[in-house]
């Protein structure tokens, strides 16, 4: 089988552009395969990292931990190899000090728990034994121990209750936090090192394996996910501290290599739910932190310190694209690496400091496993293809654009053409709405059911990603610029960025579609009673009643931060910004789609927006997806999302009438 | 503490000595058995009922049929199996009792000879049997069954491919006739009817059927009466009428149907009119004109002069005689007591009208099988001793009271006053507000989870049960008096009793709490943004926002009938009337009770007030109970219902510290 697929792979790469190209298909998104969590071994020779498949027939999603050598020649030379095979999601691979192990955490029997491989050769074996399940692990520096963590088990008198059915829930008490356990790798005893009123959320030991600094919030609520803070444990004693007082979010400590140093990321609380964090670093015994590029545009990614403990190497996310930039431990301006036009993960580093992997991939390539050295210049080297059956599938060509606003505020988005575009035609057009609101479109290969803009290539349309402020990736100004606006300029942001496309003889301006999920439902249904120069719009998991929304979700105080304080102190902030308020303006046949389990949106906010198209006449039609989130992760209801949304638009914007999902949609 | 209060109860024991036990604990009331479908056979000879035991334990229940001797005696339990047997109904020869039971998966149509046997199984219906009667020739009966899944629903429900199109692809409920000497079921009625009743034509040749559009809550208003010829399988439509038709009832000649009646428009706040039309068709004829109270569904008497029907005349159903041919309504029975909260329906009789049977229960005595002659003077039996473990329980008398509101219109409600009670002396008062708006206190034992008036009773309490304005019972312009006034006339109706009961020396003014369900729930974060009297409040199930209300539950139509229009044609009225607008203003520590998978009143409501109460500092518990609809179901739910509630109350009205379950006991 391996060696019949390396045979397949050394053919498809030199034919993939001879080979006639079909359309893509929904069927084609399902299939590609995901690659992730890139990590190389501390030698540096070999690189793990997770592969993911849909499996229809099983409406599931299988992941197992793959391993690839490092040295060897390209994706058409390389071997990756299947380290882990259970049906079940294998992740986190994780390496041990002395690369003997890859660590990982499966749910092959039940509950997630770490378990044990060798990349060399045999089975895995289970490691931990948790009741609840293993959410994240961190291996000591000498191995022997392994920090993770769960979430408390349930008490002999919770258990009870749950078997006799005596479990009303009381809303905001008897959490179940989650705790930091240690192991002993040999004997494979675990033991609770830190158990306290609070939530950990991650966890790294010291380099001289005396301490564990880790991260705390007061709740697992949700909104209470902005009030992290950082501590340190003693292992043998369990004394804890809180590294330093702060009211917004610390997060992600690294410690210097001679252990005397914590860098992390943090941020005031003037906003508290969102904003940029800062890079700081502070003395791992505590004192006065220390801003480390102040003045830096851009939020940067955790950090890796060099051998030396001089510079510190962080990606960020740049506009539309991902770039790795290095700064002076001791503060400075940071230095950026890469140019790259893509989207790459953070870089894992072996224990040379130099060499270094992560996953990488753009609008025409889904992420695939590169090696580099960070000095003297990154020179990435491409390891995997996982996906050589792109080649047979017809991709639109895409680019960033960018465009004033109404009020003369610059916007970017990215652009995806129709497959075999013709300058000279005019082109149905999609806008396609992140959420967040401080999410962003990069430039990432759109194969997921979020967004699948090389379908719509292929079946003539123009798919358009307007980052309209209060995106991430553009600075902290931008980010911030829609507060107390939501609806006002992010809105004239999409309209002008249409306008631009229209005036540009690119969009056809009778046959323009919206569609958005979360804040990009929020903004669709917005648009739906703002305009009707949409022939359809889709509002997925939408925010349509800011007042009903603001107390039946989980996070008040993103809401409060947007909208300057709670609805019964300035309800017309909320009612202002509501598409509910403004419902019977709306015209335009609209398409509702919802998860019937969603939190974070609850499914009220489709109801209200449902009920007031249906009972003033507009064609709506709602649908609910069972078992589903605020996000889909069945297969079968993202890949009928997919089809749905297309026919929905194929009908209302072109005319075309769905007879069957599979007709329509190649 | 526990030592006191056993110190307490042991006085108050003394104080009662002529009872073991002094009041119903909370886990009787909720482990109570509960009485159903009291159904007198053809020659009046034997009672079949159903007694459903509620297993605290296991947290299910058990139904099973029963049969006692019309003369009295011990009565024989006729079923045995573990799952739900119900819906008992005597062949016209009174040789069998047909019923239906879960024991193999899905409800089917069981048959059983009362003299002795086991059960035999008739139906064998893939979806279940929703409901059945038997022909006059007792050869067949017909029933109702939701239509079988294609096999195209089959595949994708099984391949998870379920997303659900809200309003579309609903499942109609199908008519079929099962031939007892066949033993084979054939479709009389296909299509997209949703049939909810039958009755047969006295010569077996047609089936008159209700149905509705679709089996939306909010489409029962539209339900039609048709007919089918079984020869012919000709359908035709009874009469035309925009509003609900119900309760067909063909007369003994077979010339005559009597069914149930009212105009779609204002349904919520129209009574039903008993009407009666030619068989074949034609003018309906209303009976019972003048007649103040609502008709119950009818029967007619052998020789087709008269029909009987109960209705409730204000807080005691009575059975009511009217002529067929039109004419004064005669009041046949003096039941002192009640048919209990869920009893109702048809009068059940004997073949020659001489003999009823009901259950009936009082204030203080719970539910048991009645059986009376149907002739005034009237003379009722108790036939059955469900309650052998309530025999010496000392219970909280009972009262009416009526009383004169802020606008003077005259409201009436029922007293429970505290088990020992001495006039003279002031008592902490529990103000219970039933659901509707149109439903009503009647005088039926108070002793379960939506009422438990008998357990304050136990406690020491006054437990005061109001009938505001728009409760049923009172009359139709009772019932509509609360028109696009929800939170005005009916709060001052509350408010005025408790007045009067202060007034009177009862209650305590400075010990008062307020609770209710549904409505009873919405009325009460109605009262907690309006007045600061209560020392606590418990909403269950609650309105809290009339706006997103609307479009979240599934009866648009009724808040139309109730509010005058849909909110964006008159946002005001629905604020006006939301206890949301007026947050602010709320003090008193609040209880939220709120099933988790209620779609009457979604949980939104409850997010609503609990966010509202909480931003705003006041002490506020929410509670979901998982699985739980609009109503509590599950033993435990109930009983921690009623002990959380009552140890909300005693924390915040008595100041005593909450109890555990087992010792809320006398």
């Amino acid at each position: 089988m391996r060696m019949k697929r390396i045979v397949v792979l050394a053919l498809l790469i030199p034919a993939g552009t001879t080979v006639a190209q079909r359309p893509m298909t929904a069927d084609d998104v399902l299939a590609i395969k995901q690659v992730g969590d890139a990590q190389i071994s501390p030698d540096g020779k070999w690189v793990a990292y997770v592969l993911s498949a849909v499996d229809l027939a099983q409406n599931a999603v299988n992941s197992d931990v793959w391993l690839v050598a490092a040295d060897c020649a390209g994706p058409a030379g390389c071997t990756p190899v299947r380290l882990t095979s259970s049906l079940k999601a294998d992740g986190q691979p994780r390496w041990s000090p002395d690369g003997k192990w890859i660590g990982f955490v499966s749910a092959r029997e039940d509950r997630p728990q770490i378990w044990l491989i060798r990349p060399n050769g045999g089975e895995a074996e289970k490691l931990t034994d948790s009741k609840t399940g293993v959410q994240s692990f961190h291996w000591s520096p000498d191995g022997r121990t392994i920090a993770f963590l769960a979430a408390r088990a349930p008490t002999a008198e919770e258990e009870k209750k749950e078997k006799e059915k005596d479990d009303a829930i009381v809303v905001d008490r008897d959490f179940r936090m989650s705790w930091l356990w240690t192991i002993d790798v040999a004997t494979k005893k675990a033991a609770e090192l830190v158990k306290a009123d609070f939530q950990i959320g991650e966890a790294r030991w010291s380099p001289d394996g005396t301490r564990i600094a880790f991260v705390a919030s007061p709740t697992p609520k949700a909104d209470d996910g902005s009030r992290t803070d950082i501590h340190i444990v003693t292992v043998a004693t369990g004394e804890r501290r809180k590294l330093l007082e702060n009211p917004g979010p610390d997060n992600a400590p690294r410690w210097s290599p001679d252990g005397r140093w914590i860098a992390y990321l943090t941020r005031g609380d003037t906003l508290r739910a969102f904003g940029q964090q800062r890079l700081a670093v502070i003395a791992a015994d505590g004192g006065q932190p220390r801003s480390v590029a102040p003045g830096f545009l851009y939020q940067p990614g955790p950090v890796s310190w060099s051998p030396d403990g001089q510079t510190l190497v962080f990606t960020s996310s740049v506009r539309t694209t991902t770039q790795v930039f290095s700064v002076p431990a001791a503060g400075g301006e940071p230095r950026q690496l890469t140019q790259s036009r893509g989207v790459m993960s953070p870089p894992t580093v072996a224990a040379d400091g130099q060499t270094v992997a992560f996953t990488f991939g753009n609008v025409q390539q889904p992420n695939d496993v590169y090696v580099a050295r960070l000095s003297p210049a990154i020179d990435p080297r491409r390891l995997t293809n996982h996906n050589p059956d792109l080649g047979q599938v017809a991709l639109g060509k895409s680019e960033t654009v960018r465009w004033k606003s109404k009020d003369g505020m610059e916007v970017e988005g990215v652009l995806v053409y129709p497959v075999g575009y013709d300058p000279v035609k005019r082109y149905p057009t999609m806008a396609f709405i992140h959420g967040g609101p401080a999410g962003v479109w990069t430039e990432s290969f759109p194969g997921g059911w979020g967004n699948y803009a090389h379908v719509w290539a292929g079946q003539g349309w123009v798919s358009f990603f307007p980052n309209i402020r209060g995106s991430s990736g553009y600075g902290e100004k931008y980010l911030k610029a829609n507060v107390r606006d939501w609806g006002g300029g992010d809105f004239q942001d999409i309209q002008a960025g249409l306008d631009n496309l229209v005036k540009r003889g690119i969009a056809d301006s009778t046959r323009l579609g919206q569609s958005g999920w979360s804040y990009g439902g929020y903004m669709t249904a917005w648009t739906l009673t703002q305009t009707n120069r949409f022939k359809g719009v889709m509002v997925g998991a939408g925010l349509t009643n800011m007042y009903s929304m603001y107390s039946t979700n989980d996070l008040q105080t993103t809401l409060e931060n947007y909208f300057g304080g709670e609805p019964w102190n300035d309800e017309q902030a909320y009612r202002r910004a509501s598409a509910m308020v403004y419902i019977k303006q709306a015209k335009t046949p609209t398409l509702i789609l919802h998860g019937q389990q969603d939190t974070r949106v609850p499914i009220g906010q489709a109801q209200e927006l449902y009920m007031g198209l249906k009972k003033n006449g507009v064609p709506v039609t709602l649908v609910f997806f069972p078992r589903e989130g605020h996000g889909l992760s069945e297969p079968r209801h993202q890949l009928d999302k997919i089809k749905r949304e297309y026919a929905f638009f194929a009908k209302s914007v072109l005319g075309v009438e769905a007879k069957d999902k599979p007709e329509l949609v190649p | 503490m526990r030592m006191t209060w056993n110190i307490g109860a042991a006085l108050i024991v003394l104080s009662a000595p002529l009872a073991a036990q002094v009041g119903i604990t909370a886990e009787q009331a909720a482990g109570m058995r509960q009485l159903g479908n009291v159904r007198i056979s053809p020659d009046g000879r034997w009672i079949a009922y159903t007694v459903t035991v509620p297993d605290l334990k296991q947290s299910s229940t058990n139904s099973d049929i029963w049969l006692v001797s019309a003369q009295g005696g011990d009565p024989i339990r006729l079923t045995n199996s573990p799952s739900v047997d119900d819906q008992a109904r005597w062949s016209f020869d009174g040789k069998w009792i047909a019923f239906i039971s879960t024991r193999d998966g899905k409800p089917q149509v069981y048959r059983i000879s009362p003299v002795g046997g086991e059960a035999e199984k008739l139906t064998d219906s893939k979806s279940g049997v929703q409901g059945f009667e038997w022909a006059p020739d007792g050869k067949r009966l017909a029933f109702v069954a939701a239509r079988e899944p294609t096999p195209d629903e089959e595949r994708k429900q099984k391949e998870k491919d379920d997303a659900i199109e809200v309003d579309r692809n609903f499942v109609p409920a199908r008519l079929q006739v099962f031939d007892l000497t066949t033993m084979k079921a054939t479709e009389v009625v296909k299509g997209d009817d949703q049939i909810v009743g039958v009755d047969w034509s006295p010569d077996g040749k047609q089936i008159a059927y209700v149905t509705a559009p679709t089996p939306k809550a909010d489409d029962f208003r539209f339900t039609d009466i048709m007919v089918v010829d079984l020869g012919s399988g000709a359908i035709r439509k009874l009469v035309q009428n925009s509003g609900p038709d119900a309760n067909p009832r063909w007369s003994p000649d077979g010339d005559w149907i009597a069914f149930d009646t009212k105009p779609a428009k204002a349904a919520s706040t129209t009574q039903t009119r008993l009407v009666v039309v030619p068989a074949g068709g034609g003018m309906p004829r209303p009976l019972a004109n003048d007649f103040l109270y609502q008709p119950g569904p009818a029967v007619w008497a052998p020789d087709g002069k008269s029909l009987y029907f109960w209705a409730l005349t204000r807080t005691r159903p009575e059975l009511y005689q009217v002529p067929a041919a039109g004419g004064s309504v005669k009041q046949i029975s003096d039941l002192k007591g009640s048919l209990g909260l869920f009893g109702g329906g048809a009068p059940s009789m004997s073949a020659d009208g001489r003999m009823i049977a009901f259950g009936r229960s009082t204030l203080d005595t719970p539910d048991e099988v009645h059986v009376a002659r149907v002739e005034t003077p009237w003379v009722q039996s108790a036939l059955t001793k469900l309650h052998p473990e309530l025999a010496s329980v000392a219970m909280g008398k009972g009262e009416v009271l009526r009383w004169k509101s802020k606008d003077g219109m005259e409201a009436e409600g029922v007293v429970v006053y505290p088990v020992g009670y001495q006039p003279g002396k002031r008592y902490p008062t529990v103000a219970i507000i039933h659901g509707g708006p149109s439903g009503v206190w009647d005088e039926s034992f108070p002793a379960n989870w939506y009422n438990p008036a008998q357990v304050y009773a136990s406690q020491g309490w006054v437990a005061f049960l109001p009938n505001p304005r728009g409760s049923t019972g009172y009359g139709e312009k009772y019932l509509a008096a609360n028109y696009r006034d929800w939170g005005n006339g009916d709060y001052q109706d509350i408010q005025t009793g408790l007045d009067y009961l202060v007034k009177r020396g009862i209650a305590d003014s400075t010990k008062l709490a307020q609770g209710g369900w549904s409505y009873g729930g919405y009325m009460s974060a109605w009262t907690l943004t309006q007045t600061n009297r209560f020392k606590a409040i418990m909403v269950g199930a609650g309105l809290t926002n009339m706006y997103s209300m609307y479009s979240t539950n599934d009866l648009q139509m009724v808040l139309e009938d109730y509010f005058g229009g849909e909110p964006w044609n008159d946002e005001q009225a629905y604020r006006r009337a939301s206890a949301m607008v007026h947050i602010k203003q709320a003090k008193t520590p609040t209880l939220i009770l709120h099933g988790q998978q209620d779609t009457r009143v979604p949980i939104g409501q409850a997010q609503e007030l609990y966010m509202g109460l909480k931003k705003n500092g006041i002490p506020v518990e929410l509670v979901f109970f998982p699985r739980e609809p609009h109503g509590l179901q599950e033993p435990r739910h109930t009983l921690d219902k009623i002990v959380r509630e009552y140890n909300f109350f005693a924390k915040y009205v008595l100041g005593v510290e909450p109890k555990a379950k087992a010792e809320l006991v006398p």
